[in-house]
């Protein structure tokens, strides 16, 4: 059990305190998933909290692309995401996965950078940041890093961060184009049994221009798939959705368990991303399939 | 460590730990009944009678650590009647007849006071998502909603 609590002001004294702590140092953020946890064994090693509230990270900017500060609560980043039409297309995945969340209680309280430090393919918020390309910025005591999201996901609560170093900010391009998430989900607070994002681009004729699916909820880890040949260049009809439903089903490994079967999760992936590409492509601009 | 803050209007100053909750603090330190736990064993199943508000903002006191509301304002339950007369959240709940056994009605009064500071109005889909974080096991949310709904319609969005 942690015996103190820092709270840095400045980003040196943050990565300071985590190298001086070392392996016993838990990062808090909103504290959702580290309050839920801290009954169960898995924090009893942790020594001290170092907390990211006090270094300003709970910005969002738009400039040569969109920063995210790590600290943003879901609930302003719903908010500024939903607060242009532009925004509402290109971002809809990412308000439709803190909205699919119940409740605006967690979604002020639990943030970005949490949601994806996590590292687990049941957070909605990751797997739709998944689908718009999101990189990670990272602060430590080399400097700065970037990252590819799903490189940084290593693995359940093991995100790639090395000693001393915390997550800054979400990082997207423009994305453009119209996004969507999906999920199917037992009741609002179960995690989903399958989930998947989509972000369309579309040319001037409404053909696919470029594509990025990816896929959550019960797998043994994320799936991306990024500009699947079933779907770039085809102006898509249920006939390209069946395609991709097929191609879904062969790339997910979910798991198998009390609340759903291997294969009833494949089938769900499938039509989760069928469903995410039909809304994410009228969002681009398309017509509707 | 040391922290300030103010409960219902009053200032606050204790010592709390690392690992400590603000709910653990609110109701064994701070005698604050209405702050309920339900679900909580293992995991949240986001029951919402845990619901406070900081600085306005609803938040589930069971997730969050007691420090991070040193130099902020908390709302309860406790806080909203005025001179001993019921806050109009309450009025309308006690006339739609909106409480059974009681258990989820503050941090359903506290959501929707939050919903109505914002500018909720009485659409019953908006009421319907924002109480979405929060259960109720006997109404069927039918009077719930109805009060929230009263309670909107006499506010002209903000009630104080």
């Amino acid at each position: 059990m942690p015996s103190r609590v820092v709270i840095p002001r400045t980003p040196e004294e943050a990565i300071e305190r985590l190298e001086a702590l070392g392996g016993d140092a838990a990062i808090i953020a909103g504290g959702t998933m580290l309050f839920r946890l801290r009954n169960s064994g898995l924090l009893d090693h942790v020594g001290g909290l170092i907390d990211l509230s006090g270094l300003g990270l709970s910005y969002v900017k738009e400039g040569d692309g969109i920063s995210i500060g790590s600290y943003a609560s879901l609930s302003d980043v719903y908010r500024w995401a939903s607060s242009s039409a532009a925004r509402t297309r290109a971002l809809g995945a990412l308000a439709d996965a803190v909205m699919s969340m119940p409740g605006w209680q967690i979604r002020n309280m639990a943030t970005i950078g949490g949601s994806v430090s996590i590292s687990m393919p049941q957070s909605d918020v990751a797997t739709s940041l998944l689908a718009l390309g999101a990189r990670v910025r990272i602060s430590g005591p080399s400097g700065e890093r970037t990252v590819d999201l799903r490189d940084y996901m290593a693995g359940p609560l093991s995100p790639a961060l090395r000693t001393g170093e915390f997550v800054r900010e979400i990082v997207l391009g423009h994305p453009g184009g119209g996004s969507a998430h999906e999920k199917f989900v037992v009741s609002d607070i179960d995690h989903p049994i399958a989930s998947a994002s989509a972000h369309l681009a579309l040319a001037d004729d409404g053909a696919i221009s470029s594509a990025r699916i990816a896929l959550g909820g019960g797998l043994r880890r994320h799936v991306v798939l990024d500009s699947p040949r079933v779907l770039v260049g085809r102006i898509p009809d249920e006939g390209t959705l069946d395609e991709v439903y097929g191609a879904v089903r062969d790339s997910v490994d979910p798991v198998d368990d009390f609340s759903a079967s291997a294969d009833y999760r494949r089938h769900l992936a499938g039509t989760m991303a069928r469903r995410a590409i039909k809304r994410a492509y009228t969002r681009a601009g398309g017509s509707a399939i | 460590m040391r922290v300030k803050f103010e409960l219902n209007g009053s200032a606050v100053e204790l010592d709390v730990e690392p690992w400590e909750s603000l709910f653990d603090v609110l109701r064994d330190k701070l005698g604050i009944r209405s702050v309920k736990t339900a679900l909580c064993e293992g995991s949240c199943s986001a029951c919402g009678a845990c619901t406070v508000l900081m600085d306005g903002r609803p938040i589930y006191s069971v997730m969050t650590p007691a420090y991070r509301a040193d130099g902020r304002s908390i709302t309860t339950l406790e806080g909203l009647s005025r001179g001993g007369e019921p806050h109009p959240l309450q009025s309308a709940f006690v006339e739609a007849g909106a409480v059974q056994c009681g258990f989820c009605t503050p941090g359903m009064i506290l959501m929707a006071k939050a919903f109505l500071d914002g500018g909720g109005g009485p659409d019953e889909r908006e009421i319907r998502e924002a109480i979405r974080g929060n259960l109720c096991r006997c109404t069927g949310y039918v009077k719930i909603i109805d009060a929230i709904r009263v309670a909107a319609e006499g506010s002209g969005g903000g009630v104080q």
